[in-house]
């Protein structure tokens, strides 16, 4: 595994009784501290994965299922990390200097210290969302990444981008706000540089380089297994992730390609129901450790 | 109150600690000036939203308080966040009393602080209200957005929640509706009947909903006089003089109403020591970073006030005091 070896800033993580889950900040390259959510392998560690989270909101609501999926991993033998972007949750920074840029290179920091810390020699990289893509573009920036596992990832950041705005106007209208229409936020973003988005500032640089990311234009070099879920109930996202998926270099016997059933576990009401998609959480775990 | 420094050295880190159900994590956030004696805020989750809070409105809130030199411990209630103990309660009364305990004890115990407070959002302080209602060693609660008869959006049903009656607020709001469906927005409107009768849109939809307004309409408010557990543990709070702050935001109607209409006696003057303040073009979880800030300064003005005395004049206020200028 390539990249900086990164030490922990506590000496001591802090661990649960049962093992079950172990947190630390460790620094990224920018000097922010990251909060790194290890869950380690039952019994003996077979392999690590990584989760890049969803954006903003989306991370925030699928919380829970996130760390059930990351439970549930490693009850087959995976060692799971989960972390927070600078700007975004437990983490240090301002949402406002968060781009695609330092995501990507947020989660090849967590990357490469997950693989330093552990002796296995089996990395994957997953995501959700926007934490799809990201995983993604960082693993074609990192060698030795054993699998990339791929959960309703966003392919088309521009559409993404205009899908954000318009869940934003929406929750707007639902807390008895008056929505701003999609034109005065863009002209906002022109005159001033950023637009507020879910309380989070967002930089024309961050709107730019989502705009600009499109799996499907700019095809990352993946020369490694994927497993890649789609809803069936999004046909556009379904489209897109198929067209993406045929683009890639690597052999079509090493991608596994899942159109789930199930409903999207990123939303307020499916956290409120506990709502986990187990069927997706079961093929991953299956691809990852049959 | 006298200004000091700004506190950028504060420390964060995550720690567990053993809940009435299980293993609970939280963040700890230290000021580095920390010292006895201090004032210490347990912050409870909003609902299924994890430590660092709707649109990360905790973590905000807690790295101000840090800075102003008050500790912090962002904690995660059983089955949210990274907490181990489960919970398959997700509604307004979901979180355990218990849990809270436990965690006072840790707070108590590690840290000794002079002064505890309890602060929630919805859910939360519902749960911080229970807890310091049996807990002599809460010395205030940051009630933000009390949910107080109806659930918000998108939340399940409380077992708490009256089930044959509405609040008064709800009937209103839905006597409006009514009258907004027949004579502001729909059955006046040449639009709309073109659509419906064009077959453009189905009259279906339409006639349930004003069927279903029409049955809302029938259900009487009667909520004022129900006595569960949430309302036992306010109403001994309030009774025995302990410190308290509502902060609502003005968009979130409902409960700010119904507030208003079971707690009339509660003042507007966010000075008093039981005392509600509003954030202007608030709605429930304060979900801009204007609104956040107001509802993180009147909180910070109000412990100010009350507490700054205990922190050995320490807590530095600095936009809660621009805001009283």
């Amino acid at each position: 595994m390539s990249g900086v070896a990164y030490k922990p800033l506590r000496s001591e993580l802090t661990s649960a009784q049962d093992c079950e889950s172990e947190a630390r900040f460790i620094a990224n390259r920018r000097g922010h501290r990251l909060l790194i959510h290890q869950t380690p392998a039952v019994g003996t560690s077979a392999a690590i994965a990584v989760i890049c989270p969803p954006f903003s909101e989306e991370k925030q609501k699928s919380y829970r299922a996130h760390y059930h999926l990351a439970r549930k991993l490693s009850q087959r033998g995976i060692s799971c990390f989960r972390f927070d972007y600078a700007g975004c949750g437990d983490s240090d920074g301002d949402f406002i200097d968060t781009t695609i840029q330092s995501m990507i290179d947020d989660a090849c920091d967590v990357i490469n210290y997950a693989g330093n810390a552990s002796k296995v020699n089996e990395l994957y990289v997953l995501g959700t969302r926007l934490g799809g893509t990201i995983a993604a573009l960082a693993t074609e920036r990192l060698a030795d990444v054993s699998g990339l596992g791929l959960m309703f990832p966003v392919i088309d950041g521009s559409r993404y981008w205009a899908d954000v705005l318009r869940q934003q106007q929406m929750a707007d209208l639902s807390a008895g706000l008056k929505p701003a229409p999609r034109s005065k936020l863009a002209q906002h973003l022109a005159e001033h540089g950023s637009v507020e988005v879910e309380s989070n500032l967002v930089s024309t640089e961050m709107v730019r380089q989502l705009s600009e990311t499109n799996l499907c234009r700019s095809i990352p070099k993946i020369g490694c297994r994927v497993f890649a879920a789609s809803l069936q109930a999004d046909q556009k996202s379904c489209q897109e992730l198929h067209e993406f998926l045929g683009l890639l270099e690597n052999s079509a016997s090493d991608t596994i390609e899942f159109v789930s059933r199930e409903d999207e576990f990123w939303t307020l009401s499916a956290m409120y129901g506990n709502y986990r998609p187990t069927d997706t959480f079961e093929r991953l775990g299956e691809w990852l450790r049959p | 109150m006298a200004q000091a420094m700004i506190d950028t050295q504060a420390t964060e880190e995550p720690v567990w600690l053993d809940g009435a159900s299980g293993r609970l994590f939280g963040i700890l956030h230290r000021p580095s000036s920390y010292r006895d004696p201090s004032v210490f805020v347990l912050m409870l989750n909003s609902g299924m939203q994890n430590r660092s809070g709707p649109q990360r409105l905790y973590v905000n809130a807690a790295r101000q308080f840090a800075e102003a030199g008050i500790s912090v411990l962002r904690l995660d209630l059983a089955g949210v966040g990274d907490s181990l103990a489960e919970n398959v309660e997700t509604h307004f009364d979901g979180h355990r009393p218990g849990d809270v305990a436990s965690a006072i004890d840790y707070v108590v115990s590690q840290f000794r602080p002079q002064a505890l407070l309890l602060q929630g959002l919805c859910a939360g302080s519902r749960v911080a209200m229970k807890a310091a209602a049996s807990d002599s060693r809460v010395d205030g609660v940051l009630a933000w957005s009390t949910t107080i008869f109806t659930a918000a959006q998108n939340m399940p049903q409380s077992p708490e929640e009256p089930k044959d009656r509405l609040s008064k607020a709800v009937v209103t709001r839905n006597r409006q509706r009514m009258r907004d469906f027949i004579f502001k927005f729909k059955l006046f409107r040449p639009s709309w009947w073109k659509k419906r009768l064009s077959g453009d849109k189905s009259l279906h939809g339409e006639i349930s909903e004003f069927a279903l307004t029409l049955l809302r309409l029938l259900q009487l408010s009667g909520t004022s006089r129900s006595k569960t557990p949430f309302f036992s543990a306010i109403d001994a709070y309030l009774d025995a003089g302990r410190k308290v702050i509502f902060v609502y935001g003005d968009h979130d109607r409902i409960p700010l109403q119904e507030f208003r209409d079971r707690f009339p006696s509660i003042s507007p003057d966010s000075g008093d020591l039981q005392c509600y303040a509003i954030v202007n073009n608030g709605s429930h979880t304060f979900s801009s970073i204007g609104t956040q800030q107001m509802a993180i300064d009147l909180s910070m003005s109000w412990v100010d006030r009350h507490f700054g005395e205990t922190q050995g004049n320490s807590i530095d206020s600095g936009k809660a005091h621009l805001k009283h200028e």
